[in-house]
Formats: C-alpha cells, sequence, structure tokens
C-alpha cells in the first residue's frame, strides 16, 4: 500500500509540474477544474480499491478455502478478486487519462531532443516490463482492455500533439508492453 | 533605459522558462520506475 501511496503522490506532483506550463489558447477556464476533480476522484477510487482489497483478501485467506462454497464466502472471493480490481482499473484508468490531458492542456513548447526522447523511453521500458509481467504470465482478464484503452488513448493523443514528452512516454510505454505481452502469449510462454 | 513594473504587477510572459521543466517530468517518471521495479520484486 505504501507503495501505491508514492506512485499516486509522485502522479500528482507531475499533474502540478506539467499545468506549470501556458496552457494553450484554446483551453475551456473549467479544464482545470474537470482535471482536478477527476484526479481527485481516481485517487479516491484507487484508495478504495486497495483498503477493500487488503480486508476482502486477508478474509479469503483466513477463512475461505477452496473447498469452502458456501455464500459468505462466495461474496468474500468476487469483492477479493472482482470488484475491489474493477475499482482499482476505474481509478487507475481516470489517473492516467489525467495526466495526458493536462499535458495535452499545458504543451511543452521546446522540441524534444534525443536524450530526452532516450530518457522517456528509457522509463517507459520499466512500464512496459510491468504491463509484460502481469498479463503475459496470468490470465487475461480486465487488466487487458485496461491497458489497451490507456494504449489507443496515448497514441491518439500523441498523433494530434506530436512531441509531447508525458504523451510520448506512455505511447512507447504502453505500446510496448502490449507488443512484448502478445509476443510471449504467441511464443506460449505466458 | 531600465523598464520599472509597479509593484504587483506582472508581465505578459513568453518567457521560455514558463515551459515545464523536462528534468523534474524525468525524476518523476523515474519514481514510477521505481515503483514498478519494488512492486515487481515484492509481488
Amino acid at each position: 500500500m505504501l507503495l501505491a501511496l508514492a506512485s499516486l503522490l509522485a502522479f500528482y506532483l507531475l499533474q502540478r509540474h506539467l499545468t506549470t506550463g501556458a496552457p494553450i489558447a484554446a483551453a475551456a477556464r473549467w479544464g482545470s477544474t474537470a482535471l482536478g476533480l477527476a484526479f481527485i476522484l481516481g485517487a479516491y477510487l484507487i484508495a478504495a480499491s486497495y483498503g477493500h482489497h487488503e480486508t476482502t483478501n486477508y478474509l479469503h485467506g483466513r477463512f475461505c478455502p477452496p473447498e469452502d462454497t458456501g455464500q459468505l464466502c462466495e461474496i468474500i472471493r468476487y469483492h477479493d478478486d472482482g470488484f475491489s480490481h474493477l475499482l482499482f482499473f476505474a481509478g487507475f484508468t481516470i489517473i492516467n487519462l489525467v495526466i495526458m490531458l493536462t499535458q495535452v492542456r499545458h504543451p511543452a513548447r521546446r522540441p524534444l531532443t534525443a536524450p530526452d526522447v532516450a530518457a522517456l523511453a528509457g522509463n517507459a521500458v520499466f512500464i512496459a516490463a510491468g504491463i509484460a509481467a502481469n498479463l503475459a504470465f496470468e490470465a487475461i482478464s480486465h487488466d487487458l482492455y485496461v491497458v489497451a484503452a490507456v494504449a489507443v488513448a496515448a497514441v491518439g493523443l500523441l498523433i494530434r500533439r506530436r512531441g509531447q514528452p508525458v504523451l510520448v512516454y506512455y505511447a512507447v510505454a504502453y505500446v510496448l508492453g502490449l507488443t512484448v505481452t502478445a509476443a510471449l502469449k504467441l511464443a506460449g510462454t505466458g | 533605459m531600465a523598464t520599472v513594473n509597479a509593484p504587483g504587477v506582472v508581465a505578459a510572459s513568453s518567457d521560455p522558462s514558463s515551459d515545464p521543466s523536462l528534468r523534474i517530468t524525468h525524476l518523476l517518471l523515474s519514481v514510477q520506475s521505481v515503483v514498478v521495479v519494488l512492486v515487481s520484486v515484492t509481488d
């Protein structure tokens, strides 16, 4: 849970940092408020998912062995393996969309240099590896759709706003993560 | 000739330094990389 907090705080600082750049001329005044509200909603959903998961995961492991198919254990299993994950995916998607849309609203004015692109790609490789590790060696479920949705959003926004650092980072990370996952699945290792 | 702004008056800025610093962006993205590595190691 501490790692999730660290990640969320870094996202918050990144979003705040991006807004130090001047907004595009067409930016609506309410856009900043909307993005801030969306970030809070995403943080709320992620926090709720972790709290929910920690409790039900303990109850699941402690009191619900696989042979117990009683109604109470079925409810606990659903909240451990299902509902808490859905809350997390919703919060995760919202936070990442807010970060990307903040970059679109506050674009970098300076063109990216080759070392900048290399640094962005270097960080993106870590995210791609995390995506592949989570998707390629486990049964595919909602997480694939979430990663695919973020990848589509990143590529779509990057096509409209070329050369924006955060969009380059997301596009490389999520497209590479999906590509490596597909390759591992096709190779039969996943 | 020196230009003096009245107190409290902020000139309209076209200064490129008002753009977000990429260095801080790289740093914050690096934090995410560290978190991903730690999550993978401890999971």
